[in-house]
């Protein structure tokens, strides 16, 4: 019936908007060159972070975690705390050894305490697929790439070192409860060499993550779009409606009104007001069957329509905007209006000619509470 | 979805707390170990050496011997990383050398069993290229 729209809705974040805090345990494994037969290479990682959604595909934040990095040492490797001759010649002598328990092969484990903070940029594959932000979709996933800032503790005969990492991540996560998300996520950080005290050669360590988690959202997810794109529906009764202003009235004070002009006034067919709201049917959030399909409802359009045949019926179509992207708003409202109109044509047999459907999107909100703006109104105007 | 990150939630929180199992080795007292002359008229040298995780930690009190059967047969001495031993026997023997090395320091006994046989005035490896002993933990 309608041809789609080619629609590309931004979106934008305000300041206060979309932001989000995180808690995550799970364990995290160090892949360190000359790390010979490391039995419990596995440590906690847990850690918390903060971020926003600037706009439904891109967004950044903040991580932390701390604890400890495992690894393993060897009697023959270069240590740093071990100078010979100033800073430019180390020694394998490892001031850690003293605190360690040596295995029957040489080597050790070293617990490294540290703090990191991250930084990272994120995209959402969900909202890249919808083309936006939908309310009603609970799974997303995320990949992430950032910077973060090592910070080695001073310990046991490991001197305190200062690293930039590279990180990449990947979130899967679930939303459970209105504002409440479950994750799963693991991740790679990319360490330089001597991060650890070590000498090994090599340019880089890798750590690799994973964890469990909870995020919680600080109210609920919204973005305004600011731009569109695409061509005009150009569709037969149904129409996008930029702003229009509607005068409110119930059905009793709209059949008085009707009474009145046809009393008083020489012309019969004549109304004292271009349009007037009859009827309004309310959905609920994301759908387009009533919260209630009350046959009184089609019954009062009916009616008027039968008593005013120089009449025909406007059935506005409305979604509110806290939910969902414009374009999907637009399809709602599009939808409920056609539900409305397919039940006075299919089972009221009401003329099709003397009905027509806007769809308002959310771009009007008649009412500050969401729920009410999940409407639609049939609004009655005179046949010219 | 729900289910399956709910399952991944406890797996994690499982693998993350499991316990890290701290393995345990046998240590032993420095042994006193001495070797047998008596009836003997011929030898064999060795030139060895240990692994390189485990040279790192040859002490003063170190003992590397070799042993036929329970017989000591020879008490090496330690110079510059290598370990300068003769191994004392009959001339016509050729039973298997058991070599068994004592670490002071972390105070594991090693040993390399049955791998070379005793030979009258032979060699087992030369200071340019000594033998690195295939040592295991004694438990």
């Amino acid at each position: 019936m309608t041809s789609a729209q080619d629609t590309i809705s931004l979106g934008y974040s305000s300041i206060k908007q979309n932001w989000y805090v995180d808690g995550f345990y799970g364990g995290q494994i160090l892949y360190s060159t000359d790390a010979e037969n490391r039995s419990n290479r596995l440590t906690h990682f847990w850690g918390f972070d903060f971020g926003k959604f600037f706009t439904p595909f891109i967004g950044m934040e903040i991580s932390f975690d701390a604890l400890k990095k495992g690894g393993s040492n060897s009697s023959y490797g270069l240590y740093k705390a071990d100078e010979i001759g100033g800073n430019t010649m180390f020694g394998n002598n490892d001031p850690y050894r003293e605190f360690a328990s040596i295995k029957p092969n040489g080597t050790y484990d070293v617990d490294i305490k540290y703090l990191s903070s991250k930084l990272m940029f994120f995209t959402s594959i969900m909202n890249i697929i919808h083309k936006g932000y939908n309310s009603s979709c609970k799974y997303d996933f995320y990949p992430y790439l950032g910077i973060g800032y090592l910070r080695v503790v001073k310990q046991d005969g490991i001197p305190k070192a200062n690293a930039l990492t590279t990180d990449l991540s990947f979130k899967a996560k679930y939303s459970v409860y209105k504002n409440v998300d479950v994750f799963a996520q693991c991740g790679l950080s990319i360490l330089p060499d001597l991060f650890d005290g070590r000498i090994t050669g090599s340019m880089h360590h890798a750590s690799f993550n994973f964890s469990c988690g909870i995020r919680y959202n600080f109210g609920s997810k919204h973005f305004s779009s600011n731009i569109y794109k695409g061509k005009d529906i150009e569709e037969e009764n149904i129409r996008t409606v930029a702003q229009e202003p509607i005068i409110e009235h119930d059905t009793v004070y709209v059949e008085k009104v009707v009474e009145k002009n046809v009393k008083d006034s020489t012309d019969k067919n004549k109304f004292v007001l271009d349009s007037l709201a009859i009827v309004t049917i309310v959905f609920p959030i994301g759908k387009s069957v009533p919260i209630v399909d009350s046959k009184i409802r089609y019954q009062q359009i009916v009616n008027f329509l039968n008593n005013n045949p120089n009449c025909k019926v406007i059935l506005h179509g409305y979604a509110d905007k806290e939910t969902g992207t414009d374009y999907i708003n637009y399809v709602l409202s599009k939808k409920r209006a056609e539900y409305v109109y397919n039940q006075l044509i299919n089972k009221y047999n009401v003329d099709k000619n003397r009905l027509e459907i806007v769809a308002n999107s959310s771009k009007v909100q008649h009412y500050d509470i969401a729920d009410y703006n999940r409407i639609v109104i049939a609004v009655a105007v005179l046949v010219e | 979805m729900k289910k399956i990150l709910i399952v991944l939630f406890f797996a994690t929180f499982c693998l993350a707390t499991s316990c890290k199992k701290e393995e345990s080795y046998r240590t032993f007292e420095r042994p006193t170990w001495e070797t047998t002359l008596d009836g003997y008229s011929v030898s064999m040298t060795c030139v060895m050496t240990l692994d390189r995780n485990i040279i790192g930690y040859v002490d003063s009190d170190d003992i590397l011997a070799a042993f036929i059967g329970d017989e000591c047969r020879g008490i090496a001495e330690y110079t510059k990383d290598k370990f300068f031993l003769n191994i004392v026997g009959s001339p016509e023997e050729s039973a298997l050398i058991t070599f068994k090395y004592y670490s002071a320091k972390t105070k594991y006994l090693y040993q390399e069993e049955g791998l070379h046989s005793f030979a009258s005035n032979g060699v087992l490896g030369v200071s340019d290229e000594p033998y690195v002993l295939q040592l295991s933990l004694v438990q």
